[in-house]
Parts: structure tokens; C-alpha cells; sequence
């Protein structure tokens, strides 16, 4: 008994260095392998450019796209300000409506039996047909960007933002009400909490769309934006400015993205950690 | 003490002030597409202020709807109740009772100690009455001291179910609605709070009415069971429960506890039939 006791408190000890060693080593697998994936696609990429002598009007090499990124920086971001304006300016406005709306519905249950099918309409409309109208509509000023960004981020966050207010476990509605909760009460109390997972989930689809919808905003008619550089390099055959500017977008809406991802962290801290 | 009440309730003609809750001709009806479902069917009974009574019976009986009947949470088709002398509509506006739920129903952005701070805040009962116990109190009432920082998914079902006890207790309600509160905990953690949940009832000299489907929680908790019979939802019989007002779990074993609840089982038997 004395000498097992020794060897296994031993035993114990290599086998949480064993899990720890195995713990280190996924932590870096995890880092490792997306910029592995990342690397061999740009190796992927710049093999077929060089290996089929693809001109550079049809498609750039990585290491044009890249230089073209480094010397014409300034034009790249100079144009991703308005865009940056439009994306986030539609963001918070289609969202703050569509929370508005969802608030509304909760509690009138009339007006989404009538106005959600006139959502649903308007939501099958592509955005690409959406644009034109906002256009004649609004003008060629920043306003129908705005408005392209702001509706195609309403639905999404307004269906969740729906479903996160109503799907309040029935037992706390019953726990309200033994309690004589007003019906504000049960929202700022309930309804609002509940609804934050969910809304989170739509504003982080809504980050990227919002992004889409400027851009697509800005290629009719639009002299500025990262949707405009995109048409006039398409014309112009630039494809390293192409790609540039579509990287450049990229990039905004993953920051964006990244953003939201903070702020419900931040915000919804509530929740037990998912397993993976 | 009691005398008194008695000979206050004499004199005044509310004569149903005397009991906490007291049912006559209770009836409930479901309506649905395809049928009528008859779920309680002339429930009479009362339970006297400071009782713990069992409302014992099989699943679908009608006992989680006759409690929430009393908590106004539903409304009966027909017969009368009252809390306290007055309706269950007027004794929930006046805080007169508290409801625990089978699954906890905590607020998973609320700490323990703030979920236990809900009923303070709303229905218009802002602040807790003058020494009354304060939700810290409760939360060692129910031995959860050291937890209250905690939010809910860091608690175990055990003691998820102890806050919400806490919670009911809140205001401190003259009469506690339970509603298979221990249902889904497994035996060891439910054999504790069953003891403990005696000793609550014992310190704060609530009112209770405890729903279950087990014949030694009934008979263990309460001082009287109510039997009911399914389809429709009927009292079977009310059985008092003649065990010492001082029990612990070891009661169990004893032969008075095996008799009565051979007495129940077979009332409960006769129900089924």
C-alpha cells in the first residue's frame, strides 16, 4: 500500500503531462492549419496563373494582387471610406428598424399577421433588382447604398429578432405572470434577454450583408466605393485592381464580423460554453 | 393562537378565511378540435393556514392543473376557489403566494442572488416588505451560501431548483405552490430537499400544496394527502397523514410510514381502475 501509493500519484502526474502535451498540440493544429490551407491555395493559385501563362487582363498572379495592394493603397482605402459609411450606416439602421418592427409584432399580433407577408414579399426581391429602384427612388448620393444595406440586413434580424422575443421558456411567461409582471416588465425583464442570443446571430449575418449590399449599391451609377473600383477595374481590365479592391472588401466585412463576435461576448455571457 | 383565528373567523362572515386555500365543485374543461377532455371533475377540498398538503395521483390527473388553478395561472370552467379568503386573482395581486416550477425556470442571465431578487422588482412590488427575509437570507435558507455570484448553468439541477425555492420564498408568501419541484432530480438529491423543504416549511410556517407522483414524497412532505384518479380528474380521497410533526427521512422504514402507504397505493390502485 505505501509503495503503490507513490507510484501512482506518479502515474497521475505523466498522465496529466500527456493531456496537457496533447492539449498544446491541438491548440497549435487549430492555429496552424487554416494559414497552411490559406498558403497552399495561394500556391494553388499562383501555379495556375504561371503554369497556363494566364495574361493579366484575364486573372493577376498573388504577387501582383499584392504589390498592386502595397502601391495603390491609398486609392483602396479612399474609396473603402464610403463604402465603410454605407455598410455601417445601413447596418445599424436596418437593425434597429427590424428590432422596432420585431417589438411591435410581439405585442400586436395583428399587425405581423398582416404586414409580415409584405415582408416576405419585399425580401424575395434580389438585391440586385432592389438597387435599381432605390436608386430612382433616392438619387445617386449615398442614401440608396444606405438603403440596399439597411434592407437586405432588416429580414434577417427582424425573423430572428421575432423568434428570439416569442420563444421565451413558457414556464418563466408563467413565472411573470404568478408574480403580476406588467407587460413592460416582461419584456425588459424577459422578452429582451432571450431575444439577445438570437439577435446576435443575425447581426453577425447582417456584418457581411450589409457590406454586399453597399457595394452592390455603388454599382449603379456610382462614381466612389469599393463597388465602383470594382466596375471601373472590370472595364479596364485591371484585374490586379480587381482583386485588390475585392480583397479590400473582404477584409471590412470580416473585421465587421469580428467586431459583432466581440460584442456578443461581451454582452451575452450568460450562456454555458458549447462543446466542440 | 389558532382559537383565535377560529373564533375571528366565526365571527366574520367570510367563514372560508379560516382555510388557506379551499376548493367547492372545481371543474375543467379542455376544448379541443377533435374532443372535449373533462381534466378535473368536481374537486372539492381545503387546506387549513400553516398545512402541507400532497396532491398525489398518476400523470394526467389533473394536479398540475388544479395547482395552477389556485395560482390563477388558468381559469376553472366551473366551482369556486379562494386563497386566503379572497380569489386566487386577488391573493396573486397581493403577492399571497409563490410558485416553484418543475424545471427551475431561473433567468440564465441572472445570477442566483439576482434571480432571487426578481419578485422585488416587478408587479409593482418594489422592495421587499419590512423584515422580511432578504434574498441573501433565503439563498442560506436553501443552503446555497457562497453560490450567489453564480448564474444558473454553473448550478446543478439540485441546486438550480433550491434557488427558485429561494425565489418563491421571496416577499415570504403565505402559501407555496409546488409543482413536481423535485420531479426531475435524481433520489439522493430529492431524499435531501425533501428533509429540507420539511425543515422550510417548519422554520417560515408557509402554506403548502406540493404536487408529486411519488407516494413517499406525498406521505413524507405532507400532513395530509390528496389521492386523485385520472380520466376524468377526480379526489379519490384525502388521507391525513399520522406521523410525527418531527420526521426525517428514517421515518421511512418505520411501520406506521409502510402502513399508510399501503393505505395510498391502494387508493391509488381503486383510481386506476
Amino acid at each position: 500500500m505505501t509503495t503503490l501509493a507513490p507510484d501512482l500519484s506518479l502515474d497521475i502526474a505523466a498522465a496529466e503531462a500527456a493531456f496537457h502535451r496533447a492539449r498544446q498540440r491541438e491548440v497549435w493544429r487549430r492555429r496552424l492549419l487554416p494559414a497552411v490551407g490559406i498558403g497552399a491555395a495561394l500556391l494553388i493559385w499562383a501555379a495556375l496563373v504561371y503554369g497556363l501563362k494566364v495574361p493579366p487582363f484575364i486573372a493577376p498572379s498573388p504577387l501582383l494582387v499584392a504589390q498592386t495592394l502595397y502601391g495603390k493603397i491609398d486609392v483602396l482605402m479612399m474609396n473603402l471610406v464610403p463604402t465603410a459609411i454605407e455598410a455601417v450606416s445601413g447596418f445599424l439602421l436596418g437593425n434597429l428598424t427590424a428590432i422596432l418592427i420585431a417589438t411591435v409584432f410581439v405585442h400586436k399580433k395583428t399587425m405581423e399577421e398582416a404586414f409580415f407577408p409584405v415582408v416576405v414579399v419585399i425580401n424575395t426581391i434580389p438585391v440586385v433588382a432592389k438597387a435599381p429602384i432605390l436608386v430612382l427612388l433616392l438619387g445617386n448620393g449615398m442614401e440608396p447604398k444606405i438603403a440596399i444595406a439597411a434592407l437586405i440586413c432588416f429580414f434577417p434580424t427582424l425573423v430572428n429578432m421575432v423568434r428570439g422575443l416569442e420563444s421565451v421558456n413558457p414556464q418563466a411567461m408563467e413565472l411573470m405572470r404568478v408574480l403580476s409582471a406588467s407587460k413592460r416588465e416582461v419584456f425588459f425583464k424577459l422578452r429582451l434577454y432571450n431575444s439577445l442570443p438570437y439577435l446576435f446571430s443575425a447581426l453577425k449575418i447582417a456584418a457581411s450583408t450589409a457590406v454586399i449590399g453597399a457595394i452592390v449599391g455603388e454599382w449603379i451609377g456610382s462614381t466612389y466605393g469599393i463597388g465602383a473600383l470594382i466596375i471601373q477595374a472590370m472595364y479596364n481590365f485591371d484585374s490586379a485592381m480587381l482583386y485588390a479592391t475585392v480583397i479590400v472588401g473582404s477584409v471590412f466585412s470580416v473585421v465587421f464580423f469580428l467586431v459583432i463576435s466581440v460584442a456578443e461576448r461581451m454582452v451575452v455571457r450568460w450562456q454555458a460554453p458549447v462543446a466542440h | 393562537m389558532l382559537a383565535q383565528d377560529a373564533v375571528a373567523s366565526a365571527r366574520s362572515p367570510a367563514v372560508a378565511e379560516a382555510s388557506a386555500v379551499s376548493c367547492r365543485n372545481v371543474s375543467m374543461r379542455f376544448i379541443t378540435d377533435r374532443r372535449t377532455v373533462t381534466a378535473l371533475e368536481n374537486i372539492s377540498f381545503s387546506v387549513e393556514r400553516g398545512g402541507f398538503l400532497s396532491l398525489l395521483g398518476p400523470s394526467g390527473c389533473g394536479k398540475s392543473t388544479l395547482l395552477r388553478i389556485v395560482a390563477d395561472l388558468v381559469a376553472p370552467t366551473a366551482g369556486n376557489i379562494s386563497v386566503f379568503g379572497v380569489s386566487p386573482q386577488e391573493a396573486r395581486q397581493k403577492r399571497s403566494l409563490g410558485f416553484v416550477f418543475q424545471d427551475a425556470a431561473l433567468l440564465p442571465w441572472r445570477t442566483a442572488l439576482q434571480n432571487v431578487e426578481l419578485p422585488a422588482e416587478v408587479g409593482g412590488f418594489a422592495g421587499l416588505p419590512s423584515g422580511a427575509p432578504t434574498p441573501r437570507e433565503l439563498l442560506k435558507l436553501v443552503g446555497l451560501e457562497g453560490w450567489e455570484q453564480n448564474f444558473p448553468h454553473e448550478l446543478s439541477g439540485g441546486m438550480r431548483q433550491r434557488v427558485s425555492i429561494a425565489r418563491a420564498l421571496l416577499g415570504g408568501p403565505r402559501l407555496l405552490l409546488m409543482d413536481e419541484p423535485f420531479g426531475a432530480l435524481d433520489e439522493i438529491t430529492r431524499d435531501r430537499l425533501n428533509e429540507e423543504l420539511r425543515r422550510i416549511w417548519q422554520e417560515t410556517g408557509t402554506t403548502i400544496l406540493f404536487v408529486t407522483h411519488s407516494v413517499y414524497e406525498a406521505m413524507y412532505l405532507g400532513e395530509e394527502v390528496l389521492v386523485m384518479s385520472a380520466n376524468p380528474g377526480r379526489v379519490s380521497e384525502i388521507v391525513p397523514i399520522d406521523l410525527p410533526r418531527e420526521r426525517d427521512l428514517s421515518i421511512r422504514e418505520t411501520e406506521p410510514f409502510t402502513r399508510i402507504a399501503t393505505k395510498l397505493r391502494n387508493v391509488l390502485g381503486r383510481g386506476t381502475q
